[in-house]
């Protein structure tokens, strides 16, 4: 049953291409935001003022990335609405629905972080700037947590909208 | 109880936090015979779907009890009803409920997974679809078909696995008329072989084909 789901996954031009693409460009953006911000507060380390108003900056933005994608990412959920809904028709449990979802969520958030970052190297060399990855990382995985965490939070609060389709 | 399918004073509310109670069904009884080809009418919001659903065990009642083909589905967990859903009762519904990305075939194959009787699956698919009269039609993507024609895969599916109870939300919804009289030409042939058909619509002229029409009105059933 992982198989079929694996493979419907895989097959769903709507979410291969255009979600996927547009997923990786918010996520490399993300990262020179963070990379850009990261730099920013390593020059003004010592001015502790301007630091923490930079990092009151740099939250909010997160925060507001963090609203862009979930919308994005609920965006291609919807797109196979349909598919959850005829799997429940035809006798898949609500654990196995769980499961697809969070398996086709996975797969188009492990994917759009690879392009995101491949894009993030790419353009960062166009741009001729280097980074360091140290401080930027944890950063980055903090925001995937949260991203994650307010997901799951979105999902939960939109499920008794939901009469049936699963 | 003694029917196929037997509701006993089914009460079903809709609630959230942020709106009001609303009372779909409320104390609802219904007896359905094996066989039996049964229309359900009513205006809408009246609670069709939601008797559809109960029976369909996609949905649980707040009060009474569902019964179908002898088994209790108001006691039954999730496992359960999923269970029922693959192999005693069908669902056909207005916007045929198919994957669209998918081919017939695939369409087809999807009750089999959740199955544990896959033994010549593939004659089962080919005779659903040589009954719905799509057997050309077997590797066609769904989106590069008519409306009739996906309905009538939805009935091949809906078939494939020998369920005895088929339920339609309006199934004739989106049709023309020429489509929705062939379409009912099928219901007809599938309970002349011994399926119980309960179908929703509020085309009275199509209910009136059936052998039995029950109104809803504001979560009452009443007989016709």
């Amino acid at each position: 049953m992982i198989k079929l789901t694996l493979k419907s996954i895989w097959e769903q031009k709507g979410i291969n291409s255009s979600s996927v693409v547009l997923l990786s460009l918010v996520f490399s953006v993300q990262l020179l935001l963070c990379a850009w911000l990261e730099g920013i507060l390593n020059i003004y380390n010592e001015d502790i003022e301007k630091a923490n108003s930079l990092r009151l900056i740099f939250t909010l933005l997160i925060l507001v990335s963090v609203t862009s994608i979930i919308t994005l990412i609920n965006y291609v959920m919807n797109k196979r609405r349909n598919e959850f809904r005829t799997l429940r028709l035809c006798g898949a449990t609500p654990t196995y629905i769980l499961a697809c979802k969070l398996l086709h969520l996975l797969v188009i958030v492990i994917v759009s972080l690879l392009g995101g970052s491949i894009l993030f190297l790419l353009l960062s060399k166009i741009l001729n700037q280097h980074y360091k990855f140290n401080g930027l990382f944890p950063v980055y995985i903090l925001f995937v947590v949260i991203t994650a965490a307010e997901l799951t939070v979105y999902h939960f609060m939109h499920r008794k909208d939901e009469k049936w389709a699963g | 109880m003694g029917g196929i399918i037997e509701l006993k004073d089914v009460t079903k509310i809709y609630s959230t936090k942020d709106t009001p109670e609303i009372i779909a069904l409320n104390k609802a009884n219904l007896t359905v015979e094996e066989g039996e080809f049964l229309s359900v009418c009513g205006v809408s919001g009246s609670g069709k779907s939601t008797l559809l659903h109960l029976i369909g065990c996609l949905d649980k009642p707040t009060e009474g009890t569902v019964s179908v083909k002898g088994s209790v589905t108001t006691q039954m967990n999730e496992k359960e009803l999923a269970r029922m859903r693959n192999g005693t009762v069908s669902i056909v519904l207005q916007d045929f409920g198919l994957i669209p990305s998918r081919t017939v075939y695939d369409n087809l194959v999807v009750p089999f997974y959740f199955s544990s009787n896959r033994k010549g699956m593939n004659d089962k698919i080919k005779s659903a679809l040589e009954f719905t009269g799509i057997a050309d039609l077997n590797q066609r993507p769904v989106t590069k078909l008519s409306g009739g024609q996906k309905q009538r895969v939805a009935i091949a599916r809906a078939i494939v696995n020998d369920n005895p109870i088929l339920l339609a939300d309006e199934p004739t919804g989106q049709l023309d008329t020429q489509t929705k009289k062939q379409i009912m030409e099928l219901f007809h042939k599938l309970n002349e072989k011994g399926k119980t058909i309960i179908m929703v619509t509020h085309d009275i002229d199509m209910a009136k084909e059936t052998s039995r029409i029950v109104k809803i009105a504001d979560g009452s059933i009443m007989e016709s």
